[in-house]
């Protein structure tokens, strides 16, 4: 089995090609002007070639043996590994059980981006002016803002908003109308768990039913 | 031994029992067909548990928690398994050959069964105690590829056929390698039958007193018989990465099911037969020496009833089997021929010849 | 996030009931221990076109684990898998393949719609020629999980709705043939 090793090890690196060769140019030697010289000067290369293969022959061999029991020990590193784990598994366990830690170590980050939300205050009050700048910035055409005109008590004409709906379904939290809204009327919330059965489901109305502008304070208020 | 109850006991009572009532013929029919059905149950319970050892025990080395949601720490989880694939809807393809497609699985199920035969449990439980017991073990074992072979060809979809062929190069090339760990043992023992081998190993198994013979035929046999079992890190013949589910890439359902029983059920029979052969079967550990500190130690080690050794010992071999399943990428088909023809059969040959010596020169404990 | 009581959406339950609206107990039990099985053994087919593959990947992953819920048997073959997951986009060229997985599926076989892509075309729906806007315009779709990629919690969040949706139906839709009326009234 070694043997057949060592062979197959030579040929690959084209050592017995080189003695072959070498072998060769000793029968092609011919006597010329300086064929003593030459014959000299081809039996040194030989012998001298002759002795390097011998050389490298046994560092093949050595080689050879080596990379044998180098496949050993690392498959005996890699069962070790896994036993190791197998044993110590409540300590290198890095498992988060995401049903039974909800309300414990789940860490979601604030930065975590799952949905838009129109955040309304304590009076049922939200900021959107239904300026429709979130609307023109979205991509995908997650966000339709349906507004109606109601006239104010002094007779003027006013657009308010009348329905925020949000497609859940296409949007790819890209933040885009957030960044255009000018009132800073909506938010990104960090939640996931909005799994449905049904799409339709998924096209949510963020204004709440009843809920108005949040009246901005007048000049006047803001400098008293 | 102990004043316990002995299976050789409650064997013969049945046996009085039965022949008070009927005659002997019906007697022999009755104790054949509850012989078998003991087996099979004793083996599919063997199963379930090898199933959700398996699963927890690659969840352990790949640092999670296996499943723990199915009952208390998941032991249900194969149940609900069974209970599904029972359930689910199975047929056959259009242009399959629908009577070998519909058979194959039950003759994969029935070759590996029929293995269980000559097994000897306990002392005095053998279902068939012939003086031939292992010879007759390889030679069923190696009709298992007969079951693929049959459902790769019958399935009429190339990675089936692919993933047959394979398996069927992989398992007869690697029963040589077994056989000859095998006949390693039989010389040693001296015996061909179960009983005989491991009565042999009464004052020590045959992996310590059979020198580095033994030891070399035993890992030769684990390993050989991974591959039989065409597991992984030999389990090209259902490569999901290549051939999408090798041989059984078109049966669904139960049908499927059956080949997945047949896999551990397998696996089950292969580490039985290693057990036997190299760590004694149902024999306690003892140690082959006449100090009287010695004696003592193996009465104490009589006092373990032997199921607990024949069990223990055959989970043992299934743990390392899994062991290597969990650690050790898959290996290429060439990588895989290569690894049996030009390494583990000529060892196992020159490790015969050294058996024969050890046994020829009474080398052996 | 908001930690809700009920996390999983509930799901409308189908019972068989005769006329009285009574169900019988036998046919009840039955469908328990079905549901039960078939819910607690979703094994799932490998298939994803795109990156919610990649958090499909990360679920199946030590870290989230989804093995123990027994959902880890991934199998390459249709006809032995339960659950297919659409993770990722479906273009028009891939629908046909996605349908003929579907169809090789043996039944009970159940669909989720993973991310925006596979819910509705998500970053596609307006400007593309290529791309179905919406699984369920193919392969009829059990669970959607919104998420341009949904987390890998969100993943099992999706997973342990079908499970609910599995429970509360029935074991078995026997359809009978439909007559074909004679007569167009």
């Amino acid at each position: 089995m070694f043997c057949i090793g060592i062979y197959s090890s030579l040929k690959k690196t084209g050592e017995l090609n080189l003695y072959s060769s070498l072998q060769e140019e000793k029968l092609n030697i011919k006597p010329g002007s300086n064929g003593t010289n030459s014959v000299k000067l081809g039996k040194c290369h030989l012998i001298l070639a002759q002795k390097k293969i011998k050389n490298k022959q046994m560092k093949s061999l050595f080689n050879y043996i080596k990379e044998v029991i180098y496949a050993f020990v690392s498959l005996a590193k890699g069962l070790l590994l896994t036993l190791r784990y197998f044993i110590t598994i409540k300590k290198v366990n890095i498992t988060e059980e995401y049903p039974n830690n909800r309300t414990t170590t789940i860490s979601v980050k604030e930065r975590f981006y799952g949905e838009v939300v129109l955040p309304h205050n304590e009076n049922n009050e939200h900021k959107c002016t239904a300026c429709t700048l979130c609307q023109m910035a979205c991509p995908n055409n997650s966000i339709q803002i349906i507004s109606k005109q109601i006239e104010t008590e002094d007779g003027k004409k006013k657009r308010v908003l009348d329905k925020w709906v949000y497609h859940l379904d296409s949007c790819t939290f890209c933040y885009q109308c957030i960044d255009a809204c000018p009132q800073d009327a909506i938010e990104m919330k960090n939640s996931f768990e909005l799994s449905v059965y049904d799409r339709t489901k998924l096209i949510y109305q963020l204004n709440r039913p009843g809920s108005k502008l949040k009246e901005k304070p007048t000049v006047k208020e803001q400098q008293s | 031994m102990i004043s316990m109850i002995e299976f050789t006991d409650i064997t013969a009572w049945i046996h009085s029992l039965l022949l008070s009532v009927l005659t002997p013929t019906w007697t022999y029919i009755v104790e054949l067909a509850l012989s078998g059905v003991t087996a099979l149950v004793v083996l599919l319970v063997c199963v379930i548990i090898m199933v959700y050892m398996e699963r927890k025990v690659a969840g352990f080395m790949q640092l999670r928690w296996g499943p723990n949601r199915v009952g208390p720490y998941g032991i249900f989880q194969v149940i609900a398994d069974v209970i599904k694939l029972l359930l689910k809807e199975s047929f056959s393809p259009n242009r399959a050959d629908k009577v070998m497609f519909n058979i194959a699985p039950a003759l994969a199920l029935c070759v590996s069964l029929m293995a269980l035969a000559p097994i000897s449990w306990a002392p005095g439980l053998t279902m068939w105690d012939t003086n031939i017991g292992i010879l007759f073990i390889t030679a069923i074992s190696s009709m298992g590829v007969i079951g693929i072979l049959m459902a790769g060809w019958s399935s009429n979809n190339k990675y089936s056929l692919i993933g047959a062929m394979r398996s069927g190069a992989q398992i007869v090339s690697y029963e040589l390698s077994a056989g000859l760990s095998i006949i390693t043992a039989v010389a040693l023992a001296g015996t061909l039958s179960t009983n005989g081998i491991i009565q042999s190993q009464a004052d020590g198994w045959w992996i310590l007193k059979g020198q580095i013979p033994a030891i070399i035929a035993f890992l030769i046999y684990v390993i050989a018989s991974t591959a039989e079992c065409n597991r992984a890190p030999f389990d090209l013949a259902e490569a999901e990465s290549e051939l999408t589910a090798g041989y059984h890439t078109e049966y669904a359902g139960m049908q499927f099911g059956i080949f997945y029983l047949n896999e551990y059920i397998n696996m089950a029979i292969v580490s039985i037969i290693a057990s036997t052969l190299f760590l004694g079967g149902w024999m306690p550990f003892h140690l082959p020496f006449d100090y009287p500190v010695v004696q003592t130690f193996n009465h104490i080690m009589d006092f373990i009833p032997t199921w607990m050794w024949f069990f223990g010992k055959m989970f043992l071999i299934i743990f390392f089997m899994m062991w290597f399943r969990w650690t050790f990428p898959r290996l290429r088909i060439d990588q895989l021929l290569k690894l049996e023809w030009k390494y583990l059969l000529p060892i196992s040959i020159v490790n015969l010849l050294f058996a024969a010596v050890i046994i020829v020169l009474h080398w052996h404990l | 996030m908001d930690v809700k009581k009920d996390f999983i959406p509930e799901f409308e339950g189908e019972a068989y009931k005769d006329d009285m609206g009574r169900t019988s107990f036998i046919v009840t039990s039955v469908d328990a221990v079905a549901n039960w099985g078939r819910s607690n053994s979703l094994w799932p087919l490998s298939f994803g076109t795109s990156c919610c593959a990649i958090e499909l990947m990360s679920t199946v992953s030590a870290k989230y684990d989804w093995s123990r819920f027994g959902f880890e048997v991934m199998r390459a073959s249709p006809r032995q898998c339960d659950l297919i997951i659409v993770a990722g986009t479906i273009t028009h060229k891939m629908a046909p393949v996605l349908k003929r997985l579907y169809d090789q599926m043996p039944e009970p076989r159940y669909v989720i719609a993973m991310g925006a892509c596979a819910v509705s075309g998500g970053p596609f729906y307006y400007n593309s020629y290529a791309v179905v806007r919406g699984v369920d315009n193919v392969i009829p779709v059990d669970v959607y999980i919104p998420g341009c990629p949904p987390r890998p919690e969100a993943l099992i969040h999706g997973m342990m709705t079908l499970q609910e949706k599995i429970k509360k139906s029935k074991a078995y839709v026997i359809e009978k043939p439909k007559k074909k009326k004679e007569n167009n009234d």
